[in-house]
C-alpha cells in the first residue's frame, strides 16, 4: 500500500519537473532553440552546449526545453478536447432515451474501427497543421475510450436511488448530468485523464517522428527524434537519447499518477 | 433454563474494550450467561449495544483495535480464551458455526455454493472430495437446499435471500459444530421467509442437540423462538429469564420499553411507546445506572449507584423494578 | 371528483430479451390488474414478500416506471394521460421514501444539499430561503441543524431515514410513499419513526402507501391494507377486519409467520423453501401451489376478485370462512 500511495506523488512531481523544466528552463540558460552556430554543427556535449548541438548547430538542451513546451502544451490539449468530447457524448449516450443510446454508440463502434494512427496520418498529411490543428486532431480521435466509460458510467448511476429521487423532484436532464453524474464519475475521470495525457504524448511525438507533427523550425521532442534518428548512426548519440529520455519520463510520469489515483480509487471503494 | 442439559457454552465475567481506552467505556462489561445443548438463548439489544462483539469474542475475530479485557470463555471443557491463535482457528469453523446478516457479503460470489461449503468441510475434516461430496449431499438436505445438491453449481446470486441464508447454515453446519451463533440472521428478510429460517434452527436444535445464541434487535421474535432472553443495555446484561414468561412481564424498564416498542397486532390506536434520548455512545458512561437518564422509573439512588444482575430468579439488574403483572 | 388517489386495472409488464437460441421475447409481469383507491389523510398499507411486486406497485403509482395498462388518477384527474411539463406539479405533489435512505442520497452531498435539493428543484428558491427552510424540516423530522453540514455516511440508521423523510417533505407532497421506511431499523427506531409518521399524517392530511412486508408495523399506521402475491392481489380491505379474520389463505399464511411472543414457542409448518418468485404458475391462481387449501378448480381458473361482507375484496376461490380464519397455517 505504501508503494501504491506514493506513485501518484512520484509521478505528478516527475510530471512538474518535466514543465518545469519546459517553462522555466530557458530563463536560466544562455542557448536560444533557434539559434545557430554554425561554427559547432553536431558538437557533443561539452561545457558550453551541455547537451551537444545538432546538423544546423543549435543547441539541443535548449531545443528540448522548447520542444517540452509544445510537446507538453499540445498533448495538455487534446487531452482536455478529447476529454470534454468524450464526456459530452458518453453523458447524452447515457441519459438520453434508449434509441440515442443505441445509435450513438453504433457510431461509435464505426469510429473504433476506423485506425487511428491511419486517420492522424491522412489529416495531418493533407493539411499542415499548427499547434492547436494539432491539438484539435489528436483530441478528436482520442474521445471514444472516454465516450465509452462516461456512457456506462451514467448508466450506472442514472440508476441510483438519488438520481431517481431528483427527477422525482422535477430535475432535467442537464442538471442531473451536472450535480450527480459528473460527481460519481469524476474520480475514474480524473484517472483517465491522466492516461490519456500519456497516450497524447506517445501519439503526437510518434506523429512528429514521422515528420506530420510541429513542423520545423518549431521544436518538439519527437520532431528532434525524428531528426536526429540520421544522424544518431553516424555517432551523434545526443540527438536521440536525450529526447527519447524526455518523452520516457513524461509518459512514465501520468503512468504512475494514472496508477497511483486508480489504487487510491479502488482503496477507497473497497475500504 | 428449560432443556437441563449439558452446558456448551460458558461466559464469564466478559469485558471488552478498546486497546487503547483512555476515558472509553468497556463496549462489553461484565457479562455471563450460559447455553446448554440444543438450547436457545436469545441476546437482544439496540444497535451498539455489544451483542455483535460478544458474539466476535467467542470466535476470538474482534476487530482491529478492539480487545477482550477480562473474562473467560468455555466451550465443553476446553477454554477458549487460554488457547493461542492457531489452536483457536482450527475449532473455529469445526466445533462453532457463525452465520451473518448478510450472507452476500459472507460468501464468494465467483464460487459456487458446493464448492464453498466442501472447502469448508476438507479445511478442517480433511478427507477425500468424494467423502465431501457425500457429506455435502446430506446437509443440503438438510438445510432445505436439496435442489441444489445436485446438477449443475449454484452460485450465491442465484439464490434467494432466504437461500442464501441457508446455505451459510449449511457451511456453518458442516463440521458438526456443537454451538451455533446467529448474528441478526433474520433482519434482512421478510417475516415468511424469517419464519422458514427459525424453523430450521428449531429443527437442527432438536434433532442435533445444537446450542445457539440467537443474536437479534426484534425482542417479540426472540419472545416467540427462543428458549431463554439476555437483554443488553450498553455492553451489560440487564435482564435475563424465560422467553415464554419475558414478553408478558418485562421486570427492567428497559425491557419494557422495547416490547412496548413492537406494534401490537390487534388494537389499533395509541401512540407506540418511545424510548427518549439515545443510548451512551462509546464515550464515558453516565454515573450510575446506564439506563437512569432514559428511564421512567429513574430515582435518586439510580444516579449514584449502578444496580448489579441478581442472582436469582428472576434475574435483573434494576432497584425500582415494573411490578410483575403487565 | 373524488379527492385523493385511485388507481384502474394497473398492470406492468417487463418484456426480457430472448435468450439466446429462443425466438419469442418473455414477458415478466410484474403486476397485474391491480386496482385500488387511498383516500386523502388515510393509509394504505402495501403487503407482501419481496419479489412479490410492491416496490414495483409505489414505482408505477409515480411515473417512476412505465406501465402497460391501466390508469391512476390524482383528485379525479388522469394522471397517466399527462406527459412532461404537464406532469410536473403532480409529481411534486406525489413523493416516494426510498426503501433503502444510504442509496437515495448521494454519498458526495452534505444534508444541507441533500434536504434543499428539491427546493432548488421544485420552487427555485434561493440560497437563504433554502437553508432556512431546510432547517425547518429537519427540525419536524426531529434533526437538528447540526446535521446540516454531515454526509450520509456519518449518520446513523434511523437519522438516514428522518433525512429522507425530510427531503420528501420539501416538495409539500399531499402523498408519500413509504417503501419498507423501518425495515433497517431496530425496534426502538422504528417506533419513534412510526410515531413520527402519524404525526406528520395528523398535522398536514398526508395519505400514504406504505409499503411493508411486516403486517405489525401496517396494523399499526395503515386503515386499508392490500395484500400482494407474485404481482396479484391476494386480499383487500380494512386493516383491522384482514388481521382478525383473513379470508385469503394467504393473508392467513402472512399473520401465522409473525412472531407471537404471548403464546410462547409454536412450531410452524410453513411450505419450502423454493423461492416462490420464481415459481409461479402461469395458469390459475398464482397462490396455488403453496395454498393448503387448493383444489383441483384452483389450478384451472384464475379466481376474480370478489366482494366480501361489503367491504373488501378477495381473490380466492375458496374464502376462508369467519370463524376459521384466525391462526391458520
Amino acid at each position: 500500500m505504501v508503494r501504491a500511495a506514493s506513485a501518484e506523488y512520484l509521478g505528478a512531481a516527475l510530471m512538474l519537473a518535466l514543465a518545469f523544466f519546459s517553462w522555466a528552463g530557458p530563463a536560466f540558460y544562455a542557448h536560444d532553440a533557434l539559434a545557430i552556430h554554425a561554427r559547432h554543427i553536431l558538437a557533443a556535449p561539452d561545457a558550453r552546449f551541455l547537451l551537444g548541438t545538432d546538423a544546423l548547430g543549435r543547441d539541443t538542451l535548449a531545443r528540448l526545453m522548447r520542444g517540452g513546451q509544445t510537446t507538453l502544451a499540445v498533448a495538455f490539449g487534446a487531452s482536455a478536447i478529447g476529454l470534454f468530447a468524450g464526456l459530452a457524448y458518453g453523458i447524452l449516450a447515457g441519459l438520453g432515451p434508449a434509441w440515442i443510446d443505441r445509435a450513438l454508440m453504433r457510431l461509435l463502434d464505426a469510429l473504433l474501427a476506423i485506425p487511428t494512427l491511419i486517420l492522424m496520418i491522412f489529416f495531418a498529411a493533407i493539411v499542415p497543421l499548427g499547434e492547436t490543428g494539432l491539438a484539435t486532431l489528436l483530441g478528436l480521435v482520442s474521445w471514444p475510450g472516454i465516450a465509452r466509460l462516461a456512457r456506462n458510467e451514467t448508466l450506472a448511476a442514472r440508476e441510483r436511488d438519488y438520481v431517481r429521487a431528483a427527477r422525482q423532484f422535477g430535475a432535467g436532464g442537464f442538471y442531473i448530468a451536472r450535480t450527480h453524474i459528473l460527481r460519481a464519475m469524476l474520480p475514474l475521470v480524473i484517472v483517465n485523464a491522466t492516461f490519456l495525457m500519456a497516450d497524447m504524448i506517445l501519439g503526437l511525438s510518434g506523429l512528429s517522428f514521422l515528420g506530420l507533427g510541429i513542423q520545423p523550425p518549431h521544436a518538439s521532442w519527437g520532431g528532434l527524434l525524428n531528426t536526429g534518428a540520421g544522424l544518431a548512426v553516424i555517432g551523434s548519440w545526443w540527438l536521440i537519447v536525450f529526447p527519447g529520455l524526455a518523452i520516457f519520463l513524461a509518459i512514465l510520469a501520468m503512468n504512475m499518477l494514472g496508477q497511483g489515483l486508480l489504487a487510491r480509487l479502488n482503496g477507497e471503494a473497497s475500504g | 433454563m428449560s432443556a437441563q442439559g449439558r452446558i456448551v457454552l460458558d461466559v464469564r465475567g466478559l469485558t471488552i474494550g478498546l486497546a487503547h481506552a483512555g476515558r472509553a467505556r468497556p463496549l462489553v462489561d461484565d457479562l455471563s450467561f450460559e447455553v446448554a445443548e440444543g438450547e436457545m438463548l436469545a441476546f437482544v439489544g439496540e444497535s451498539g449495544s455489544g451483542k455483535s462483539l460478544t458474539a466476535a469474542a467467542i470466535f476470538g475475530l474482534l476487530p482491529f483495535g478492539v480487545r477482550r479485557l477480562a473474562g473467560s470463555i468455555h466451550l465443553h471443557d476446553t477454554v477458549l480464551t487460554a488457547l493461542p491463535e492457531p489452536a483457536l482457528r482450527a475449532r473455529r469453523g469445526r466445533d462453532m458455526g457463525l452465520v451473518f446478516q448478510n450472507p452476500l457479503t459472507a460468501l464468494n460470489p465467483s464460487r459456487g455454493i458446493r464448492a464453498q461449503i466442501a472447502e469448508t468441510y476438507r479445511v478442517h475434516r480433511g478427507g477425500t472430495r468424494r467423502a465431501a461430496q457425500k457429506r455435502l449431499r446430506a446437509l443440503l438436505t438438510e438445510v432445505g437446499l436439496a435442489h441444489a445438491a445436485d446438477g449443475p453449481e449454484t452460485y450465491p446470486h442465484q439464490l434467494s435471500g432466504g437461500m442464501r441464508q441457508r446455505a451459510m447454515i449449511a457451511m456453518a453446519l458442516v463440521c458438526d459444530p456443537t454451538l451455533l451463533i446467529a448474528d441478526e440472521p433474520t433482519t434482512a428478510l421478510d417475516v415468511v421467509v424469517q419464519a422458514q429460517i427459525l424453523d430450521l434452527l428449531a429443527r437442527l436444535r432438536r434433532e442435533r442437540g445444537l446450542a445457539v445464541v440467537f443474536i437479534t434487535h426484534d425482542l417479540a421474535l426472540a419472545a416467540s423462538r427462543a428458549d431463554r432472553i439476555l437483554v443488553l443495555y450498553a455492553g451489560r446484561g440487564i435482564e435475563e429469564g424465560r422467553a415464554a414468561d419475558f414478553f408478558e412481564a418485562p421486570r427492567h424498564p428497559y425491557s419494557r420499553a422495547l416490547r412496548d416498542a413492537v406494534p401490537p397486532l390487534h388494537g389499533h390506536g395509541g401512540r407506540l411507546a418511545e424510548i427518549p434520548g439515545l443510548p451512551p455512545g462509546p464515550g464515558a458512561l453516565p454515573a450510575g445506572c446506564r439506563f437512569a437518564p432514559r428511564c421512567p422509573n429513574a430515582r435518586d439512588d439510580c444516579r449514584q449507584n449502578e444496580p448489579a444482575m441478581r442472582r436469582t430468579e428472576p434475574r435483573f439488574a434494576c432497584f425500582h423494578p415494573c411490578p410483575e403483572a403487565p | 371528483m373524488m379527492s385523493g388517489l385511485q388507481v384502474e386495472n394497473l398492470t406492468v409488464e417487463y418484456v426480457k430479451r430472448p435468450r439466446l437460441g429462443h425466438k419469442e421475447e418473455r414477458r415478466h409481469t410484474a403486476l397485474a390488474d391491480i386496482s385500488f383507491s387511498l383516500s386523502g389523510g388515510k393509509t394504505l398499507g402495501i403487503v407482501g414478500e419481496s419479489g412479490c411486486g410492491k416496490t414495483t406497485l409505489g414505482h408505477a403509482v409515480l411515473q417512476m416506471t412505465p406501465i402497460s395498462q391501466g390508469r391512476i388518477f390524482w383528485d379525479g384527474i388522469e394522471i397517466t394521460a399527462l406527459k412532461g411539463a404537464a406532469l410536473r406539479p403532480f409529481r411534486r405533489q406525489m413523493q416516494l421514501v426510498f426503501q433503502d435512505p444510504f442509496e437515495a442520497m448521494n454519498p458526495r452531498m452534505t444534508v444541507d444539499r441533500i434536504v434543499s435539493e428539491p427546493l432548488h428543484l421544485a420552487f427555485g428558491m434561493a440560497r437563504v430561503a433554502r437553508q432556512r427552510k431546510a432547517i425547518e424540516l429537519l427540525r419536524r423530522v426531529g434533526l437538528d441543524e447540526a446535521a446540516l453540514s454531515r454526509h450520509p455516511r456519518q449518520l446513523s440508521g434511523g437519522q438516514r431515514q428522518r433525512v429522507a423523510l425530510a427531503r420528501a417533505l420539501a416538495t409539500e407532497p399531499r402523498l408519500l410513499v413509504l417503501d419498507e421506511p423501518t425495515s433497517g431499523l431496530d425496534v426502538s427506531l422504528q417506533a419513534r419513526i412510526l410515531n413520527l409518521l402519524r404525526d406528520l399524517q395528523a398535522e398536514k392530511g398526508l395519505s400514504y402507501l406504505f409499503i411493508s412486508h411486516d403486517l405489525s408495523a401496517i396494523s399499526y399506521v395503515a386503515h386499508c391494507t392490500l395484500v400482494l402475491f407474485g404481482g396479484h392481489m391476494m386480499e383487500q380491505g380494512p386493516t383491522t377486519a384482514l388481521i382478525e379474520s383473513p379470508a385469503h389463505p394467504y393473508t392467513a399464511s402472512l399473520l401465522a409467520a409473525l412472531p407471537n411472543p404471548t403464546s410462547g414457542r409454536d412450531m410452524k409448518t410453513l411450505s419450502s423453501a423454493i423461492s416462490r418468485a420464481s415459481h409461479i404458475p402461469s395458469m390459475g391462481c398464482v397462490y396455488c401451489p403453496w395454498c393448503h387449501h387448493a383444489q383441483s378448480r384452483c389450478h384451472l381458473d384464475s379466481p376474480e376478485p370478489t366482494v366480501l361482507d361489503g367491504e373488501r375484496l378477495v381473490a380466492c376461490h375458496y374464502p376462508l370462512p369467519d370463524k376459521a380464519r384466525q391462526r391458520e397455517p
